[in-house]
């Protein structure tokens, strides 16, 4: 059986409302028939007494001085009275003196003195005694008894219980009726509600309103949910603005970085790729300067005098610095070009390696060389080998003209990463040029003082950029440099 | 058919019963006859109202004075010991022919003064007494009431006009008992 709160709200206020009604009317019904047979007996009792009263006054003379026949007449008129069974008259003596017994009524036997009548005995249908002191001057002379029939009030009970049955089904489905009627009055908005709120939960769609106006709580039930609808939309409405510019924004940085990127790339590559051909095209002119300018010198070494024996001497020695150039220009490319492979690098073995190299280059130098020992990272052996080298030629070449002259190798900790240095107390430089000093071809020295193309520290950058690091200088004039770089981690390098 | 003749043998029974009951203070020998009117006459004394003068105080008894041989025995002595009348103590006089009333409230005239009747009434004249006579006549000769045996059962008459005289008053209940009403119509 479904239970009462399960069931639909109309319904339950019909119930509710009906049952009210019915519950009130059966009430009243009831309290009214009962009232109706306290009052309709008591009637009965007080007429009846009333006529015992009447007839005991009219026959106390005819008991005091013995005329049965007159009281029996007196007593036959109560044949009017249809619940009336039987009157009887008792004398002072208890013996019965006169009666009057209705044909047909029961019991048919008048009780033959006062003690009988007054014993309790078989009623049919119900019956009543009302007992009545025949009295005159307040002498007492005997006692009259009449015997109803409550029959006709029962019928009368019955009958009003009857129609008030009738009555009462009738206002039951009145009842029902009328609070299906009226219930629609509180229901039908909160199903409209109830509805709606089915509605937007389905169809996600807040633009929805209940728009009932009315005064009472559900008019407030209602604008309260249109208010909360209201401010769901607006929320959804900012939320879905945000997201379309978040995702519009997006979406412009995405292009503008992968326009910015491609043409980085595009112009690095361009960038490249005339660095490779310029460099490798410039090789073969140079070589055939070099080798018709060694030709001339050869085969006119009779014929031209000193001076112009001195300017094929000069043409030779531009072509080798230009080649010099070139060189590295194609190195630099190909370091560009080249995938690094990361493997274990003891940085100080490669410094000692690259002293060695020095040493055996220039081997009347006296230069005092200090490293580190065991300095592993990882990164490319080959590539991290040209730095060191490349930092140390430096400093060997800085440190030519300065007496005792001290080259360091080593690392520290700087910031919570670990630095790797080479420091001489060389030449130095002004700082204020320190910006131009890992940009390729820019020399913070004439060529003819300390030889170089300008190109390796720009070399050096850019590998140590390949490994994630950085590289800085700091230094003075004749005070000495000192080259400081880092390597990050064994990640590809940033693009 | 047994049960309508089961039906009549009750009825009849109960007819018996009753005929007997009725029957019963009807005497068959004349001492009887004067119980049932020694009773009668507290009976009627019950049905009439004296004047306010009539007793000389709340304590004052009731007299019955008898006129002639006295036919009541012991009966009307009993009563008179054993019963009130008018709420008082009864007490019996009698009185001889020529004796004067004195103090009385119901005077009783046997049959056998019937002669001296005329004689009886003046000495009662104007005074609030009750004069019941025993025989049909007295009423109609002026007595106020007369109790007499009909047909086995006991009978009165009454004279109002009489009883007015007297400033006595019957009540309305014994006219239509009594077997005849003289002097009905008022002044």
């Amino acid at each position: 059986m479904k239970r009462f709160r399960d069931i639909p709200i109309s319904a339950k206020l019909t119930l509710l409302m009906a049952g009210i009604a019915v519950t009130s009317v059966l009430a009243g019904f009831a309290a009214i028939t009962a009232l109706d047979k306290r009052v309709l007996s008591r009637e009965l009792v007080k007429n009846i007494t009333l006529i015992a009263k009447m007839y005991s006054e009219q026959c106390v003379a005819d008991l005091a001085f013995n005329y049965p026949d007159e009281a029996r007449q007196t007593l036959e008129k109560l044949s009017l009275m249809a619940e009336i069974n039987h009157s009887a008259i008792y004398g002072k003596n208890g013996k019965l003196f006169a009666y009057y017994s209705r044909a047909g009524a029961y019991p048919t036997e008048v009780p033959p003195d006062i003690s009988a009548a007054h014993a309790p005995r078989p009623q049919n249908g119900g019956a009543l005694d009302i007992f009545e002191p025949m009295v005159y001057k307040g002498l007492n002379y005997g006692t009259l008894s009449i015997n109803a029939s409550t029959a006709e009030l029962s019928r009368r009970i019955s009958t009003k219980i009857k129609i008030l049955g009738v009555l009462a089904v009738c206002i039951t489905f009145l009842s029902l009726f009328i609070s299906t009627l009226a219930q629609r009055l509180v229901s039908v908005p909160i199903l409209k509600l109830a509805g709606l709120a089915r509605e937007v939960a389905e169809a996600k769609d807040y633009s929805m309103r209940a728009g009932l106006d009315r005064g009472d709580e559900i008019g407030e039930l209602a604008a309260g949910f249109d208010a909360m609808l209201s401010g769901l939309e607006a929320r959804i409405r900012e939320r879905d603005f945000a997201e379309e510019a978040l995702r519009q924004a997006h979406n412009t940085l995405e292009v503008k970085v992968a326009a910015r990127t491609e043409e980085l790339k595009l112009a690095n590559e361009e960038l490249e790729a005339f660095n490779y051909s310029a460099s490798h095209d410039l090789r073969a002119p140079i070589r055939r300067i070099d080798g018709f300018s060694a030709l001339l010198e050869l085969e006119c070494a009779g014929t031209i005098n000193a001076n112009a024996k001195d300017y094929l001497a000069r043409i030779r020695k531009g072509c080798i610095q230009m080649t010099t150039v070139v060189d590295d220009l194609l190195k630099l490319s190909r370091i560009m070009r080249q995938e690094i492979k990361f493997e274990k690098v003891d940085l100080s073995e490669l410094a000692r390696e690259a002293v060695r190299r020095l040493l055996e280059d220039e081997p009347g130098r006296a230069v005092q060389f200090e490293a580190a020992k065991s300095l592993y990272i990882s990164g490319d052996a080959g590539l991290l080998g040209e730095v060191i080298s490349n930092l140390l030629e430096n400093a060997w070449k800085f440190t030519r003209k300065t007496e005792n002259a001290v080259v360091e190798f080593g690392a520290a900790e700087r910031g919570g990463e670990t630095v790797y240095f080479v420091k001489d107390n060389g030449k130095g430089f002004d700082m204020k040029y320190s910006d131009k000093l890992f940009q390729p071809f820019q020399r913070l020295h004439s060529p003819d003082e300390y030889p170089g193309t300008g190109v390796g520290l720009s070399t050096v950058r850019r590998i140590v950029e390949r490994h994630g690091g950085r590289i800085w200088a700091e230094a003075a004039e004749d005070k000495g440099a000192a080259f400081y770089f880092t390597v990050n981690s064994p990640k590809q390098a940033p693009l | 058919m047994s049960f309508i003749i089961r039906k009549l043998l009750r009825a009849a029974a109960l007819c018996a019963l009753l005929l007997t009951t009725l029957l019963s203070p009807v005497p068959a020998v004349d001492f009887a006859e004067y119980r049932v009117k020694a009773e009668f006459l507290e009976r009627i004394a019950e049905f009439v109202e004296w004047p306010a003068g009539a007793f000389s105080g709340p304590e004052a008894p009731f007299v019955i004075t008898i006129a002639g041989t006295d036919p009541f025995g012991h009966y009307l002595e009993d009563l008179a010991r054993t019963r009130t009348i008018k709420g008082r103590a009864v007490v019996l006089h009698h009185v001889e022919p020529g004796d004067p009333l004195g103090a009385c409230h119901l005077l009783f005239i046997a049959n056998s003064e019937h002669r001296r009747l005329d004689e009886i009434l003046a000495s009662a004249a104007g005074r609030a007494v009750l004069i019941i006579g025993d025989g049909k006549r007295f009423a109609e000769k002026g007595a106020h009431v007369a109790v007499y045996r009909k047909e086995g059962r006991l009978r009165f008459e009454l004279n109002l006009e009489a009883s007015r005289r007297s400033g006595l008053i019957f009540s309305s209940k014994l006219m239509p008992l009594a077997a005849a009403v003289y002097g009905k119509e008022g002044p």
